[in-house]
């Protein structure tokens, strides 16, 4: 040990001195640097810890909104779907009663058109009937004038009261 | 009190009742004079008609309205008394003869509100309605 000592040159009382100065170093920078150094590590750990969780919120948020627009999205398409398919029903029905009401006036057209064609028909017919029962009772007038005398006048007669 | 034209006519009817055809001149002498006096000769038309109707229904006679082209007489009108007097079974008949060349032939009997229409000009309307059905 002493040799060791001895070839080291290690001097008891600058060793000492060196250990005093090192330990009033040691907390004088504990003192002034680290402390303000550990606050502000601390502090800038903090916000980076803040920044972190902000931009993890941030994340999540735009994550949820990403998916609530999805969703948004989602929900507009089956809406729209819905509007769409609604739309072609409604389409298909007005297309379907345009075509009925056509269907129906074209009947009613038709109906009224054989109607009044069957009263002109029935008009016309009896319009000829009476101008042909009219010509045949005049017709017939005229001979029962011509051949009608007092004798065949009295049969008739006879005959109603016989 | 007024006196009605159905009293006249009642009036007159029994007084000419049973009467020879000289009291019934005398008798409807002394009726018109009894309506002049009451100033009741503007309803003498009135008078005769309910006479009529009061007449007939007591000797059982019908008034007979009969239409035809020519007038009727002798066996024809005789038959046709006849056949009016069983159809309505009274014992007269007074005739009224419409000549009418309009009913074309046979003869149209109106009795009270019966009509008889045996005319041929019925006959041909009949026609000419069953041609025009």
């Amino acid at each position: 040990m002493e040799n060791l000592i001895g070839t080291f040159h290690i001097d008891y009382k600058i060793l000492i001195a060196q250990l005093i100065n090192f330990t009033i170093v040691l907390f004088v920078l504990y003192k002034f640097a680290y402390n303000p150094f550990l606050k502000i590590m601390t502090a800038r750990t903090g916000k980076i810890e803040k920044g972190l969780k902000d931009a993890e919120e941030a994340r999540k948020k735009l994550e949820e909104t990403e998916t609530k627009e999805k969703e948004i999205l989602n929900q507009a398409k089956k809406e729209a779907q819905i509007i769409l398919e609604s739309a072609e029903k409604m389409a298909v029905k007005s297309k379907e009663e345009i075509m009925e009401n056509a269907k129906k006036k074209s009947e009613e057209i038709l109906s009224a058109a054989k109607k009044q064609l069957e009263e002109e028909r029935k008009k016309m017919v009896g319009e000829v009937k009476a101008e042909i029962a009219g010509l045949v009772v005049a017709a017939t007038g005229k001979i029962i004038d011509e051949k009608m005398d007092d004798k065949k006048d009295r049969e008739i007669i006879e005959k109603i009261i016989g | 009190m007024k006196i009605t034209a159905t009293q006249y006519a009642q009036s007159l009817c029994e007084a000419t009742e049973g009467k020879s055809h000289s009291e019934i001149d005398s008798v409807v002498e002394n009726f018109v004079k009894i309506l002049a006096k009451n100033n009741q000769i503007k309803n003498i038309g009135n008078i005769i008609e309910k006479f009529k109707k009061i007449w007939n229904r007591k000797n059982e006679i019908v008034e007979m309205r009969v239409t035809s082209k020519e007038k009727l007489s002798g066996p024809l009108a005789e038959k046709l008394n006849n056949f009016i007097k069983k159809k309505y079974q009274v014992k007269g008949i007074s005739m009224e003869n419409i000549v009418d060349e309009k009913i074309k032939g046979g003869i149209v009997v109106q009795v009270g509100d019966e009509v008889m229409d045996g005319s041929l000009a019925r006959q041909l309307k009949e026609l000419k309605s069953f041609l025009q059905k």
